[in-house]
């Protein structure tokens, strides 16, 4: 109950602070009304013409996200058993992991079509984070734990099934939420700077240039909600499954 | 079988744990260890079983294959998200395994409880799961380190009794460890004080 009240008092100081700034500069250019704004957002979510834009990026967030998933579980799982395929990869990793995600995008502009190149940044930027929350999920000691199966003859996928991910769920749950929240902010960053035909960052940036705030602030304020609302459901729904 | 000369360090604190151990085990007989805490009951085990943590170094003989020991661990071990029964199947490769478990855990009180995930077990049916995994593999050496140190008495017994049957029925070696001599009158047929 504290906390609904502390997250409540906080949105209602945000917003008090807004109506206080937006009332100081006078000028919908530069600082929308709250108001304004949200007008804008219930008129965006009746436009008919919103839903598709909105549902092509979701798309490319689902699409990116499942990769990243899929295929950073497995890498994960290669790190642990493999050491070498750990050290192989480590470096590379460490780029990706401090390249700026726009350098990404201006790099694959050459080579890829701007619609691509959203789903390939977005998995490019969460691979390393999923891989490193497996790997360190599965890297928890279980050493008690793997004398018992090393006694009763376990195989390397039961070990792997019935001790390693277990004590790995918690680190991979953290790992799959925070990825799909990057997901979404690197999809949207990379469909403002490549445009692909649909997508709310093609919407935001024609915004930006129509010097539309009010539209850029209630578009933004759905992007965030939509992805705060999703993930939640996946994090209830991931704690329910990997129970 | 025997255990030769067998010294175990302790390569941290740089001190021998076990100094010059030897025993001789006998078929179908149980040998009885005890001792006090940190006297090195469960080091002996370890080293038979080819678990000893790193932090020891070891010295000796033994008479038997790695492959072909069983083991109750002080601590239960048992795997919490799965079911009492698929811990003591799991990675037993047994034809009778499934009938083998269900019989000695219905023996153990546990019968009821086979569906069960092991992590909603008390502590003392987690010890029993642990000593019923140990009997469900067929070898020649078994180890029961403390097996019935949170166990009430009736548990005890019947614990007790269960171990005293297999290794008579099997043939087999065994060693089970205790705190105090009293607790393996009536158990162990000779014991040796470390």
């Amino acid at each position: 109950m504290k906390k609904i009240a502390a997250v409540l008092l906080s949105i209602l100081s945000i917003l008090f602070l807004w109506q206080l700034l937006a009332c100081k500069v006078n000028s919908s250019l530069i600082l929308p009304y709250p108001e304004s704004v949200f007008k804008q957002i219930f008129l965006l979510l009746a436009d008919k013409s919103f839903w598709p834009i909105f549902i092509t990026t979701f798309g490319r967030v689902i699409i990116s996200f499942a990769i990243s998933v899929a295929s950073g579980i497995i890498a994960g799982v290669l790190f642990f058993l493999f050491p070498f395929v750990r050290d192989f990869f480590s470096f590379p990793l460490s780029v990706i992991r401090s390249t700026p995600v726009v350098a990404f995008i201006l790099i694959a502009l050459y080579w890829f079509s701007s619609s691509s190149i959203c789903i390939l940044i977005a998995v490019i930027m969460t691979l390393p984070v999923i891989i490193s929350s497996v790997y360190s999920g599965l890297s928890t000691d279980t050493e008690k734990l793997n004398q018992m199966a090393k006694i009763f003859d376990y195989s390397l996928l039961q070990r792997l099934i019935y001790i390693h991910f277990p004590a790995a769920r918690t680190s991979i749950i953290n790992g799959i939420i925070s990825i799909f929240g990057i997901s979404w902010k690197v999809v949207v960053a990379a469909e403002v700077l490549t445009l692909p035909k649909s997508g709310t960052g093609t919407l935001l940036q024609r915004a930006q240039v129509h010097l539309e705030t009010t539209q850029i602030i209630a578009c933004t304020i759905i992007l965030v909600g939509f992805s705060f609302c999703l993930e939640r459901i996946l994090s209830f729904v991931l704690k329910r499954v990997l129970k | 079988m025997i255990i030769k000369n067998l010294t175990i360090k302790n390569n941290t604190l740089n001190k021998n744990l076990i100094n010059d151990f030897s025993a001789t085990l006998e078929e179908g007989k149980i040998l009885g260890i005890y001792g006090v805490t940190g006297s090195g009951k469960s080091s002996i085990l370890n080293w038979l079983c080819g678990i000893l943590s790193s932090n020891f170094s070891a010295e000796g003989e033994k008479a038997c294959n790695e492959k072909e020991v069983s083991c109750a661990f002080q601590e239960p071990r048992v795997l919490e998200n799965i079911s009492v029964i698929k811990n003591v199947c799991l990675g037993n490769n047994k034809a009778s395994i499934k009938d083998d478990a269900a019989k000695i855990l219905t023996v153990f009180g546990l019968g009821d409880k086979m569906p069960c995930k092991a992590g909603n077990l008390s502590g003392g049916e987690k010890q029993r799961v642990n000593v019923a995994r140990a009997i469900c593999k067929n070898a020649k050496l078994y180890l029961f380190d403390e097996p019935v140190a949170s166990q009430d008495k009736k548990n005890a017994e019947i614990v007790r009794q269960e171990i005293k049957n297999h290794i008579k029925k099997t043939n087999a070696f065994c060693i089970v460890t205790a705190h105090e001599k009293n607790e393996l009158t009536g158990f162990a047929d000779s014991v040796i004080e470390i």
